[in-house]
């Protein structure tokens, strides 16, 4: 009995057309992925990219993190006095990206914790962060009508931005993020990360800068 | 079917497996279980975790059983089977490529990796070049070899 016929040799040529259908289709989705929606890069106090919660430069070689609470005072003092100089002596210049994380250290943080991320849909979180933390002394625990008030004065989408807290929409993804830094080692607020390493006492602009500085040289 | 197909279905596997995980976390608002890194829930939480409003996990599950169809379509032979094959590696090929995107945005933008996201990336990958070598292999797909 005869063999049966070997396949037809396939066409190499046929793969490339398939390879670059493929990629093709795959820039199509990647321009419908990202098309304005939730988060896009903004800026902040002037020129500062800003992507969602991150701040500073995507190239920048070191990633600062901090992990607050919007109830807690010493991340309000933090973000009053050491962020301030972060941003102007290492995010501004485009050596440190920065970003805030979530830790909320009870239930009551959480409704203004919901709120940022309701005005990072709108690219604003920065500066309801600023606006939450300059209110703190006066409007902590911060009830929903005063949260929806920033927002007005802020010029956000208050239609939008209101259901946003409403909902709680964001609760998930605060706990996420406190759960994640907890797994972190995270037990109090703010507790700071230089290129992923936390840093001790690094509310503390001193040890801040230091441990930049060390990271910028290449110490880990 | 031969040790090249079985691979490249176990290769699905993989990743169905890794995209079925995060479709589950995310359907039951639970934190993925992570390695050292950390940075599951971080790039789950980010709008790159989304197309359209669909949790990008959830293609992803749906996309590796459609896969995983198409394979066993491709693999058993018959008069279709090259048809099948190439729109099997059509659609590893998107699958590579969008995976490759989103890679790369956890490394540049996120600055964080997820490790189930990282998992399919390697199984969808592996499992195109094995699809290539499949194709320009000149062995029938089916059981009807010499």
């Amino acid at each position: 009995m005869s063999r049966r016929p070997r396949r037809k040799k396939r066409d190499p040529k046929l793969l490339l057309v398939l390879f670059g259908l493929a990629a093709l289709i795959v820039l199509v989705l990647i321009f419908i992925a990202s098309r304005p929606k939730t988060s896009s890069t903004t800026t902040y106090l002037g020129d500062i990219p800003v992507q969602g919660k991150t701040m500073g430069y995507p190239d920048a070689p070191v990633l600062v993190e901090d992990y607050s609470d919007f109830l807690c005072p010493h991340c309000r003092e933090f973000a009053e006095g050491p962020e301030k100089k972060l941003i102007e002596e290492y995010v501004k210049p485009g050596k440190v990206r920065f970003v805030f994380r979530q830790f909320v250290l009870s239930e009551r943080s959480l409704p203004a914790a919901n709120a940022t991320e309701c005005a990072r849909e709108q690219n604003k979180f920065w500066e309801y962060h600023d606006y939450l933390y300059a209110h703190q002394l006066t409007d902590a625990p911060f009830p929903t009508a005063k949260l929806k008030a920033y927002a007005k004065d802020l010029g956000l989408n208050t239609q939008q931005f209101n259901r946003c807290v409403d909902e709680g929409k964001y609760f998930d993804l605060v706990m996420k993020e406190t759960s994640e830094g907890y797994q972190r080692g995270v037990r109090g607020t703010p507790t700071i990360f230089v290129d992923g390493k936390m840093i001790e006492y690094g509310m503390v602009w001193e040890n801040l800068k230091a441990a930049i500085e060390k990271a910028l040289q290449g110490g880990k | 079917m031969r040790v090249r197909q079985l691979a490249i279905l176990g290769l699905d596997l993989v990743g169905w497996a890794a995209s079925a995980y995060l479709t589950y976390t995310h359907v039951a608002h639970v934190s993925p279980m992570c390695g050292e890194y950390g940075g599951c829930s971080y790039v789950q939480s980010s709008p790159y975790a989304q197309f359209m409003g669909v949790p990008v996990a959830l293609l992803g599950l749906v996309a590796y059983t459609v896969l995983f169809i198409l394979g066993i379509l491709a693999f058993r032979g018959g008069d279709n089977s090259d048809r099948w094959l190439l729109l099997l590696l059509t659609l590893a090929a998107v699958g590579t490529f969008y995976s490759a995107y989103l890679t790369y945005i956890e490394a540049f933008v996120l600055h964080a990796y997820c490790f189930y996201c990282v998992t399919q990336a390697i199984a969808i990958t592996l499992m195109t070049i094995l699809l290539v070598v499949e194709y320009l292999s000149p062995e029938p797909l089916g059981n009807d070899g010499p």
